[in-house]
């Protein structure tokens, strides 16, 4: 009789360490590939928004070089800036983004795209909380 | 006395056995969840990869023609009514017979100083109805000759 409560408590034991084992597994495994599952929700967003603003920035620049072709000057083509002879433009994308074009008078009644790049506005959360004063 | 101590044993070790199988249904249950939600991942990951690359084809090519030709290989290609069709494998290989169908419209207007292209780009598998990733872009060819 107590040769038989030893073998199921050993028993026991046994399943209970690989129960556990398995569990913090399984665990793993799901909380990876919930995180990969997201990671991949995050780039499939962020590759969307690129090339929209890519779109956006397509159009205008077609639509400012039908202006320049009518007889515009580069410098007055509307909504842009001009700083160090590059004639900016800035799109608004989503809450945080933009898209910026600069461009250059090539001297020939033409221009050169001389920018093109989408820009984050970010700013690092510098409040860091309550902590412990010790 | 010694058969009901054999009894209660026996008892004893089916219960935790049943017990056990009943832990390692719940466990393979959350083990193939996270297997299945992998596998999304991969084909999202894929997918997106798969529509990028076909946005930067189209920026590259000044016609139709020449995005058919940047995108062909190994015969993957189908041309169709205002698009074309490219197909690619599980390992994102072009392939005649591929696991992932990308399909970009090509859209192109006049403007007065060249053209603007227009595209959507739609990545599916050939197991989904709905499409993993879709985006859409342009491309301006600036009096038709590069952008």
């Amino acid at each position: 009789m107590r040769q038989n409560t030893k073998q199921i408590g050993i028993l026991g034991v046994l399943l209970l360490a690989v129960t556990v084992c398995l569990s913090v597994l399984a665990v793993l495994a799901l909380t990876t590939a919930e995180a990969d599952r997201r990671l991949a929700e995050r780039n499939r967003e962020v590759t969307v928004q690129t090339y929209t603003q890519e779109r956006e920035a397509q159009i205008w620049l077609s639509e400012a070089d039908g202006q320049m072709k009518s007889g515009t000057v580069l410098a007055e083509l509307p909504g842009t800036q001009t700083h160090n002879g590059i004639t900016l433009k800035m799109l608004q994308g989503g809450e945080n983004e933009a898209f910026v074009i600069g461009l250059t008078d090539d001297g020939a009644g033409s221009y050169r795209v001389v920018l093109w790049k989408p820009v984050t506005d970010w700013a690092p959360n510098t409040d860091i909380g309550t902590l412990w004063a010790g | 006395m010694m058969r009901r101590g054999h009894t209660a044993f026996y008892l004893s070790t089916l219960l935790l056995l049943l017990l056990f199988v009943g832990v390692l249904a719940v466990l393979t249950g959350v083990f193939s969840q996270a297997q299945r939600k992998s596998a999304e991942a991969r084909e999202l990951t894929t997918a997106t990869a798969l529509a990028r690359n076909a946005a930067e084809a189209l920026s590259a090519a000044h016609d139709e023609t020449e995005l058919a030709h940047i995108l062909r290989e190994n015969d993957n290609i189908q041309q169709e009514e205002g698009g074309i069709c490219a197909f690619y494998d599980q390992a994102q290989q072009p392939s005649a017979e591929g696991f992932y169908r990308v399909h970009l419209t090509y859209e192109p207007q006049s403007t007065p100083g060249g053209t603007l292209v227009r595209s959507t780009i739609t990545v599916e598998t050939e197991k989904g109805t709905q499409p993993l990733c879709s985006l859409s872009t342009a491309v301006y060819i600036r009096g038709g000759q590069e952008p």
